[in-house]
């Protein structure tokens, strides 16, 4: 294969990156050192697409990280550009800062494999999807320790390039804490009687849109912050705005740009579900009910 | 022929238009150095601008060949570039060189590689085959780096791509070097010029003596130069057999190292050599000065060294 800007000592590695993608990750179409946008300032080695509608681009250097990369994944991340971004390394031409750039790829949610000189490949890490890479972390301090695994999972799933099931692992967590509320305050008497002729609820199984409409029409705030003072009838009604959860993640996007407005929605849906579970949290933990 | 092209004019040239000249001997580009100048060029930019000349629609370049590939990396769109008009080939070859030999680093086989296409084009335009010194004062290189050229362009095809392939490894990674086989060439040569008959096959000799700076039994490219010492014993008065049998052994059995030679053979005689020839230079200075203007001092040291010569040579006898 030839290049015209990669130097030629790491010919051959981009060519065995180019078959591994292929191989392993089903990447096709492959383009030679293009811009991947006119206004970012990098053109991989490679770009490819990928079957989940992911663009790749294969970065090979010597080393697994700089700052001309870092520049190109702030751009990606800020323009939500849907790209999973590795770079390939030769084996046999550790620097001395190798691991220190292992690390910075990887906070960078850049991908880093190394090609060995029989082209087998070792993994160290692998990329999360730039569109989705700007998401504020949880701030795992003010999760309770029974409930961070239940938040790292949902975000790792979010950040490992499934952010529709990431988004529904913490729809479902918020809607399960919930109807749980729900069902131990109604248990509780702290729930006003309902109006004459209304359907009853079953706190499992009736539709969680209206369970939440019946708490907020029914319940007796002042009963709950008796003994949960953090609740309020408005950590009710955010709730209520997220109720239509299941229509936003399971539209699947068709082209490039599709993907990336639905990985921008799901980011900042990801985001504020995660925050009002939090709140939860904290409502449902002076119940005792987590 | 005037080397100088007018002064072009500097324009902001677009990145994509920009092709490389094939006639540059610079033939190997590593990462490592390209992603150094990358960094600087993402910072502050292009701080100097590349030369090309115009060919149709594109510019092909003179000069600058790590800026552009650092500058199309960057997604670049234009480069400040000095606009030249289109030199003829050799004055193009000829550009090259004096641009890029005497300023850069340049790899020692990239530049021989070019260098019998030079000396085709001058020997059209001179009528002749030029003389080592129009070679050296049209390419800009000294003549020492054009005999060094010619060693490798006269190295066989196999060996010119062994060291192409290991010069595109980073400086660190190298284990072949355009010295070593300069210097392994330079022994070779010393040795069938001195003793014809010892090496049968030139190429046969290279392969030993390159499997034994591979698995170490060479590990100094320098020690080359007492295989030609040991060619040239009848220099020192050595053993011309016990050499010729040795240096046998140098280009066939892979274990024998040069410095087991050496001191089979040659290196008391040498340093023997070296013993008597510094004492004919001491004397023979001591021979530039008058008796009467030794100082006192430096007498009593003198004596003092004659008469610890006499002892050892009263313990040699």
């Amino acid at each position: 294969m030839s290049y015209s800007i990669l130097g030629q000592n790491l010919h051959e590695t981009a060519d065995y990156s180019k078959v591994y993608f292929s191989q392993h990750y089903g990447a096709t179409h492959f383009k030679r050192e293009e811009a991947l946008d006119k206004d970012l300032s990098l053109k991989p080695t490679w770009q490819a697409t990928m079957a989940a509608g992911y663009r790749l681009c294969v970065e090979v250097r010597e080393s697994p990280f700089s700052n001309s990369l870092f520049q190109f994944v702030t751009q990606c991340a800020t323009r939500g550009m849907p790209v999973r971004l590795w770079v390939a390394v030769p084996h046999g031409l550790a620097a001395p800062t190798f691991n220190s750039e292992l690390r910075q790829a990887r906070e960078a949610g850049v991908g880093v494999v190394q090609f060995n000189e029989d082209g087998t490949a070792h993994e160290f890490h692998r990329p999360v999807p730039l569109s989705v890479f700007a998401l504020k972390k949880t701030d795992l301090k003010v999760v309770p320790p029974t409930r961070r695994e239940e938040i790292k999972t949902a975000e790792s799933t979010f950040l490992d390039g499934t952010p529709d099931q990431g988004c529904q692992s913490i729809c479902q967590a918020l809607e399960s804490i919930t109807r749980s509320f729900g069902e131990f305050t109604h248990s509780e008497g702290w729930w006003r009687q309902a109006s004459v002729g209304s359907k009853g609820i079953n706190f499992q199984t009736t539709p969680w849109a209206r369970v939440l409409e019946e708490m907020e029409k029914r319940i007796d705030v002042g009963k709950v912050k008796s003994r949960s003072p953090s609740f309020s009838k408005q950590a009710v009604v955010k709730v209520r705005g997220h109720t239509d959860w299941r229509n936003a993640v399971s539209h699947k996007p068709k082209t490039l740009k599709e993907l990336q407005q639905r990985d921008a929605r799901l980011r900042t849906m990801f985001e504020s579900t995660r925050d009002i579970l939090i709140e939860w949290y904290t409502i449902c933990k002076s119940l005792k009910l987590i | 022929m005037a080397l100088a092209l007018k002064t072009g004019r500097l324009a902001d040239v677009p990145v994509n238009k920009i092709r490389s000249n094939p006639d540059n001997p610079r033939l190997t580009f590593r990462q490592g150095e390209l992603e150094e100048l990358q960094e600087s060029i993402r910072q502050y930019g292009i701080q100097v601008p590349i030369a090309v000349f115009r060919r149709g629609s594109e510019y092909v370049l003179i000069d600058g060949e790590r800026r552009w590939r650092c500058a199309s990396k960057l997604n670049l769109k234009t480069v400040p570039a000095l606009i030249q008009k289109e030199p003829a080939p050799l004055q193009n070859l000829l550009l090259m060189f004096n641009i890029h030999a005497l300023r850069e680093q340049w790899d020692l086989l990239t530049i021989a590689i070019k260098l019998p296409k030079i000396i085709g084009l001058l020997e059209k335009e001179l009528g002749k085959t030029p003389t080592e010194i129009e070679l050296s004062a049209k390419t800009g290189l000294s003549r020492g780096v054009i005999r060094r050229c010619r060693m490798l362009t006269d190295l066989p095809k196999k060996y010119q791509d062994m060291l192409l392939e290991e010069l595109k490894k980073p400086k660190s990674k190298q284990l072949l070097s355009e010295d070593f086989f300069i210097e392994m060439e330079k022994a070779l040569k010393t040795v069938m010029r001195a003793m014809p008959d010892v090496i049968a096959s030139k190429d046969k000799a290279r392969e030993v003596l390159l499997r034994k700076y591979k698995s170490g039994v060479i590990d100094n490219i320098v020690d080359f130069r007492k295989i030609a010492k040991i060619a040239r014993a009848g220099k020192v008065d050595a053993d011309l057999e016990q050499a010729q049998t040795a240096i046998e052994r140098l280009v066939t059995d892979p274990t024998y190292s040069i410095k087991e030679a050496w001191e089979d053979t040659v290196s008391e005689a040498y340093a023997e050599r070296d013993v008597v020839s510094r004492i004919e230079h001491l004397l023979e200075k001591l021979g530039e000065v008058e008796g009467g203007e030794i100082d006192e001092d430096v007498r009593e040291k003198l004596e003092e060294l004659v008469e610890r010569a006499n002892v050892i040579l009263g313990v040699l006898k």
